[in-house]
């Protein structure tokens, strides 16, 4: 490699750096205010439901009857340890935060990227040094640390409450997980569909289609190798 | 010769059954302000895409400075671009509109910026979102233009503006001629084109029709004359630079005058003019006359 081209790569390098932070910047600018209030729900509500099991007195066998109950195994899903403070939390808020975060992540994806995209602001954008793919790789990239955040934050928000560590993690991990793959689904179906509603569209449905099959399987005892 | 600033070759875009852009070569030299024109349709805003690798052709090639235009990150350290509809980013203040389009841009000349949001009388400190069409237009005209980028590629640039930020527009393209740039103008609005531009290309239905000197372009202009009598209207055949002439009834008449209006003027003023209306018809009427209804 000669000097001069060496120079020149060098140069393109640099430039490529700088314009990715400023496209991360510019995701982290437009979905800052919803990731704040998706992270901090999710740690709230399981901070509260851990402080409340340690502060209120529940009788275990009542709520042994109420787990039971086909309805409610199907909203909340099979009770793992219900007299554990972070088992019941997990249990009472997990199927809820999970929807929270995966209609959140897909809508947020699909809005910075094909909305963006649709509203023609990123025809300036992909005038200058980025390209396409920079500029939607820059924007999941982005995006995809709130599911790690919010994980984060319940995990820590439940062990500081009082549930123990490792199930606190595991949970906090199960809530990134489930963002993570909902931000990687509303960034596939903006790309494959030609307008935001399409692609909301799409990734609705497979938040639903998943949220079903949770639902058979916590409900239909005969179908328990679904959960 | 130099390096071409611009150059397409057999270049050709189809979406589906409609062929937008049809095997068009072209070629701007640097330094050069270069007009592209054509009606509504006629492929412009493809071409443009295409030049940026914004969209991928059909058939053909496109380079920028012989980069070539899908290697978009080194081409697009050449180029600056003000799209036709400009959108911005509603929170965002005009000043950080402005930084953040710097920040991916070819580079800026800060004191030159500064200096044309002060000519064009931009209030930066407004969210973009309160911005009209004319104002969004100008936060994207003076961020291509303070990059200083060898290359700016200008779609319908002053669609939005009023005639004073017109004024403003044009003198920011003879300064950026001035100093060695090329602007590649799609326009539609022929006293721009004839205000701004060294050479000019016709687009109709993708292909392109003409490349002529803006002097060449001026044999296409007529301006449209229609004008009431109260009493008989004067003969008017024969009257040099008036063509077309119609007779609307018993007491008006309409023509299209070409070259000096002084014969035509001097023939009606013989006359007991009512009323004399003098219309400059649009680029896309000269083209649809002077083409034909098919120019699309």
């Amino acid at each position: 490699m000669s000097t001069a081209t060496a120079t020149t790569s060098a140069a393109t390098g640099t430039t490529r750096a700088r314009s990715s932070r400023v496209v991360a910047a510019l995701a982290a600018r437009q979905i800052y205010r919803g990731a704040l209030v998706v992270t901090a729900l999710c740690a709230g509500m399981s901070a509260l439901v851990v402080t409340m099991y340690h502060s209120q007195a529940l009788d275990p066998a009542a709520l042994e009857t109420l787990a039971r109950n086909p309805a409610i195994r199907t909203l909340f899903g099979e009770p793992g340890a219900l007299d554990d403070p972070g088992g019941f939390t997990v249990w009472r808020t997990g199927a809820f935060l999970t929807v929270l975060l995966a209609v959140w992540s897909s809508l947020a994806a699909t809005r910075i990227t094909r909305g963006e995209e649709d509203a023609g602001r990123w025809y300036l954008l992909l005038s200058g040094r980025t390209t396409l793919p920079d500029a939607v790789r820059g924007h999941l990239g982005v995006l995809a640390v709130v599911p790690l955040a919010a994980g984060a934050a319940t995990a820590a928000a439940m062990i500081a409450a009082g549930a123990g560590v490792t199930g606190s993690l595991l949970h906090g991990a199960g809530l990134a997980g489930v963002g993570f793959f909902f931000v990687a689904v509303g960034g596939l179906t903006a790309q494959l569909f030609g307008s935001r509603s399409a692609a909301n569209g799409a990734a609705a449905a497979i938040v639903l289609l998943g949220l079903l099959a949770r639902m058979v399987g916590d409900g239909v005892t005969t179908l328990a190798w679904m959960r | 010769m130099g390096v071409a600033a611009l150059r397409t070759q057999h270049l050709s875009k189809r979406y589906g059954g409609l062929l937008a852009v049809d095997d068009l070569t072209l070629q701007v030299a640097a330094g050069e302000v270069f007009g592209f024109l054509g009606p509504n349709g006629a492929g412009k805003s493809t071409t443009i895409r295409l030049l940026l690798g914004l969209a991928r052709p059909t058939s053909g090639r496109a380079w920028i400075f012989d980069i070539d235009a899908a290697d978009i990150a080194a081409a697009h350290r050449l180029i600056a671009h003000v799209p036709a509809d400009v959108a911005l980013w509603p929170r965002m203040t005009g000043a950080e509109v402005l930084d953040l389009l710097a920040r991916i841009g070819p580079g800026v000349d800060t004191a030159y910026r500064d200096e044309l949001i002060e000519r064009f009388a931009l209030d930066v400190t407004k969210p973009a979102g309160t911005y009209s069409t004319g104002n969004r237009q100008k936060v994207a005209l003076i961020a291509a233009f303070a990059t200083r980028a060898p290359l700016l590629v200008l779609d319908e640039p002053t669609s939005g503006l009023d005639p004073l930020m017109e004024l403003e527009f044009r003198r920011a393209v003879t300064a950026a001629r001035a100093n060695g740039q090329t602007v590649f103008l799609s326009s539609h609005q022929l006293a721009e084109v004839e205000a701004v531009c060294d050479r000019v290309a016709i687009l109709r239905a993708g292909q392109l029709a003409e490349v002529a000197s803006v002097a060449a372009l001026r044999r296409l202009h007529r301006t449209e004359v229609a004008a009431t009598f109260t009493g008989t209207p004067p003969d008017l055949t024969g009257v040099p630079g008036i063509d077309g002439l119609h007779h609307d009834g018993v007491a008006a008449v309409r023509f299209t005058l070409d070259g000096s209006p002084v014969a035509a003027l001097r023939a009606l003023a013989d006359a007991d003019v009512a009323t004399i209306a003098v219309r400059e018809p649009s680029l896309e009427e000269i083209f649809l006359a002077y083409y034909g209804q098919d120019a699309r």
